[in-house]
């Protein structure tokens, strides 16, 4: 009889032993952070297996130098020259999500994460389909720079990284005020008008409504799509993306030319954009390119891509930056990245790619 | 299938024909005046004229462009294409002696979209998109057509079964290359150019393109009553002594070539094929000899209205595709209501 309930015991507490312990640990290794949208979410204090689904936000863990907490990115940021070129372990990470709305829930949960950080629209269906616990982050295309500051700190709470955050905040904010007590002082009349004609056709644009808007004041030109509303729209899957058509660049007549596919040549050729201003001054540029193409809401290109455009359309007013250099501080100083002058070059001609599946290096 | 005179509103089809033809002569003028820049009804004469004769230039250069790199091509474009979609469209519906077919029905613009995300995917250069577009929309109705002769004894049949097959094989090709598309520029770009736009129009592919499409419609036209032959079915057209089957690959050679250049030219454009021969045969029966001049008019008018729309009702450009389906419908509809015609 002893002997059974001695027995009954020692299972007893086997069995229930860990359940206390494991309780016991959950008050004490646990915190509260607040997401992007307002939602509690709980995490553990030492956070070791983040999953990042953000498209354009990967490159955050660098910035924040919290790279070794990831255990899940996106197909983006695993396939991007650049980040390969400085972290080439990032291949063997899992990823899970490939486009948005595309997310392969077996490869998440073999990658255990303990946080899965993403938009509304991933985050939903990874909710609804694990017990991962989901914080959301506010991503839209109207994305300003105070937008990306508050996701810069959001992301700061979750790592525990808030200086590393100051530093890249202290960064931009220094670039952006730079950039426009060169920009400031130009008349109304004389500034350039700049389109971004992007696509094969060149027709696709960023509204007037998009972050894009704001990098081109800073810059100091005219935004020639500043009429155009494109935030809500999902034509294409992309939000803030919009065709429009010939008639209406030939109507405001652009200074600049930016375009992200082929290259300036194909247009200088072409005779339907023969009558555009920027195309008999020969400015048309292709856009930059580095761990993201630049025209999107990133932290790497709300700091350079507005260098980049001032330093373009007026040269005269910033003879004393040499943008190679530019470029290799910001990556160096933010992101730990020591790019060789080549790299530089090429990140700033848009040479640079990001290698989808099945789509090696082809730009 | 029979040419039936109960049915119809039966207008006198050659009065209705000049009426069509004014009528897209009107539109078209209309479109050229109109756009998202304000170019003063007379300066757009004058510029227009100056094309033909020597009129002192006093508008910018870049007027000049917007109607003859823009503007023009753009109506040309719709014209052509419009009238296209729609003479296959007819031709196919009596070939096949079934309402419900569509000049898409051998697989054309799934080839089609499969061979320009290729492009959109590996070259995305415009132009490279446009041929390769038209090759694999080629390439997949002679897919069909080769598949439809294994099995001869119901070749209509057949047809329609080999063009779901290779359709369903293309259009699968096609989601798997946007599924591995980069999401940031080249999937977008998949998917505006799959909704069809006639943004991307220009002189040069006319060039190209204009006369192959103007001479698979002038060679449908001709052999229209040709097509009265084949509805009436199989045995009795051979019983006549006609030789169905190289009447058959004649319309589907034309209707092919005709749809495969437009799908180059404009992305996928729906709806115009399957509904506007339904229209005409509402205002002039079922008798293809009368049929498919009216069809081609108005599809071109319908077009050409619908573009016009498309690049002036907002500020960004409509996507033609969502545009000829809302338009359509409710005419449709209505006119179905109107007149119980047999098809």
């Amino acid at each position: 009889m002893k002997i059974k309930i001695t027995a009954c015991t020692v299972i007893f507490i086997i069995f229930f032993m860990p359940f206390a312990s494991e309780a016991a640990a959950k008050r004490d290794s646990f915190r509260t952070i607040t997401d992007m949208t307002g939602r509690k979410v709980e995490i553990p204090v030492s956070l070791s297996r983040v999953a990042l689904f953000g498209g354009p936000t990967g490159q955050i863990a660098y910035i924040l130098g919290a790279r070794k907490q990831l255990c899940a990115v996106t197909v983006a940021i695993r396939g991007s020259d650049l980040i390969l070129a400085f972290d080439p372990s990032i291949r063997e990470l899992p990823a899970p999500r490939s486009t948005s709305g595309h997310v392969n829930i077996e490869e998440l949960l073999a990658a255990n994460p303990q946080l899965v950080i993403a938009g509304t629209f991933d985050g939903t269906i990874v909710e609804k389909k694990t017990n991962i616990p989901v914080a959301y982050t506010e991503s839209n295309m109207d994305h300003g720079i105070d937008l990306l500051k508050r996701e810069i700190r959001f992301y700061a709470d979750v790592f525990q990284k808030q200086s590393r955050a100051d530093k890249y905040i202290d960064y931009l904010d220094k670039t952006i005020s730079f950039i426009k007590s060169r920009t400031k002082d130009i008349p109304r009349s004389k500034r350039k008008v700049i389109f971004n004609g992007y696509g094969p056709n060149h027709l696709v644009t960023l509204g007037g409504d998009t972050f894009m808007h704001e990098r081109i004041e800073t810059a100091g030109c005219v935004d020639a799509a500043s009429t155009i509303n494109s935030t809500g729209i999902q034509e294409g899957l992309h939000s803030g993306l919009i065709e429009i058509s010939m008639e209406k660049v030939l109507g405001w007549n652009p200074d600049i030319l930016v375009i992200d596919t082929g290259d300036p040549d194909e247009i200088y050729k072409n005779p339907k954009w023969k009558n555009i201003r920027a195309v008999q001054d020969k400015k048309v540029y292709k856009q930059p390119v580095g761990v993201f193409i630049w025209d999107r809401p990133t932290a790497e290109a709300a700091v350079l891509h507005p260098l980049w455009l001032a330093k373009t359309v007026y040269p005269e007013r910033f003879k004393d930056i040499n943008l190679v250099k530019e470029v290799q501080r910001f990556y160096k100083e933010i992101m730990g990245f020591n790019l060789s002058r080549e790299m530089a070059e090429a990140v700033i001609a848009g040479r640079l790619g990001i290698r989808f599946v099945g789509n090696s290096g082809k730009k | 299938m029979q040419p039936d005179k109960k049915t119809g509103l039966h207008f006198n089809t050659f009065k209705l024909q000049v009426f069509l033809v004014l009528l897209l002569a009107c539109v078209s003028v209309a479109a050229l005046m109109t756009g998202q820049l304000r170019i003063h009804p007379y300066e757009v004469v004058k510029i227009i004229l100056s094309g033909i004769f020597h009129i002192e230039k006093t508008w910018s250069p870049t007027l000049e462009s917007v109607l003859f790199d823009v503007r023009l091509p753009r109506l040309i474009a719709g014209i052509l294409v419009g009238a296209g979609l729609s003479v296959s469209g007819a031709s196919f519906q009596g070939l096949f002696r079934n309402p419900l077919v569509s000049p898409h029905i051998l697989g054309v613009s799934a080839g089609a979209g499969l061979g320009a995300a290729l492009a959109i995917l590996f070259f995305s250069k415009i132009y490279i998109v446009q041929l390769f577009s038209f090759l694999f929309g080629l390439l997949a109705v002679l897919m069909t057509y080769s598949l439809s002769r294994v099995y001869r004894t119901t070749p209509v049949l057949m047809l329609v079964l080999s063009g779901m097959i290779v359709g369903a094989l293309f259009s699968a090709g096609t989601s798997l290359l946007k599924y591995i598309a980069d999401p940031v520029n080249q999937m977008p770009s998949i998917v505006f150019w799959m909704l069809g736009s006639l943004n991307n129009a220009s002189n040069k592919d006319l060039i190209i393109a204009g006369p192959v499409m103007l001479g698979g419609i002038v060679v449908l036209l001709l052999i229209r009553w040709r097509i009265n032959l084949l509805a009436m079915g199989e045995e009795e057209a051979r019983s006549l002594g006609v030789e169905t089957g190289r009447i058959r690959a004649v319309i589907i050679f034309c209707a092919t070539v005709i749809s495969a250049s437009a799908v180059s030219i404009s992305g996928i454009i729906g709806w115009i094929g399957l509904v506007i021969p339904h229209i005409g045969r509402i205002l002039v029966g079922p008798d293809n000899k009368k049929l498919l001049p009216v069809v081609t008019l108005i599809g071109a008018i319908y077009l050409v209205i619908v573009d016009t729309i498309a690049r002036t009702a907002i500020e960004s450009e409509i996507p033609i595709g969502v545009l000829t389906a809302i338009a359509g419908a409710p005419i449709f509809a209505y006119l179905l209501r109107k007149n119980r015609s047999g098809w």
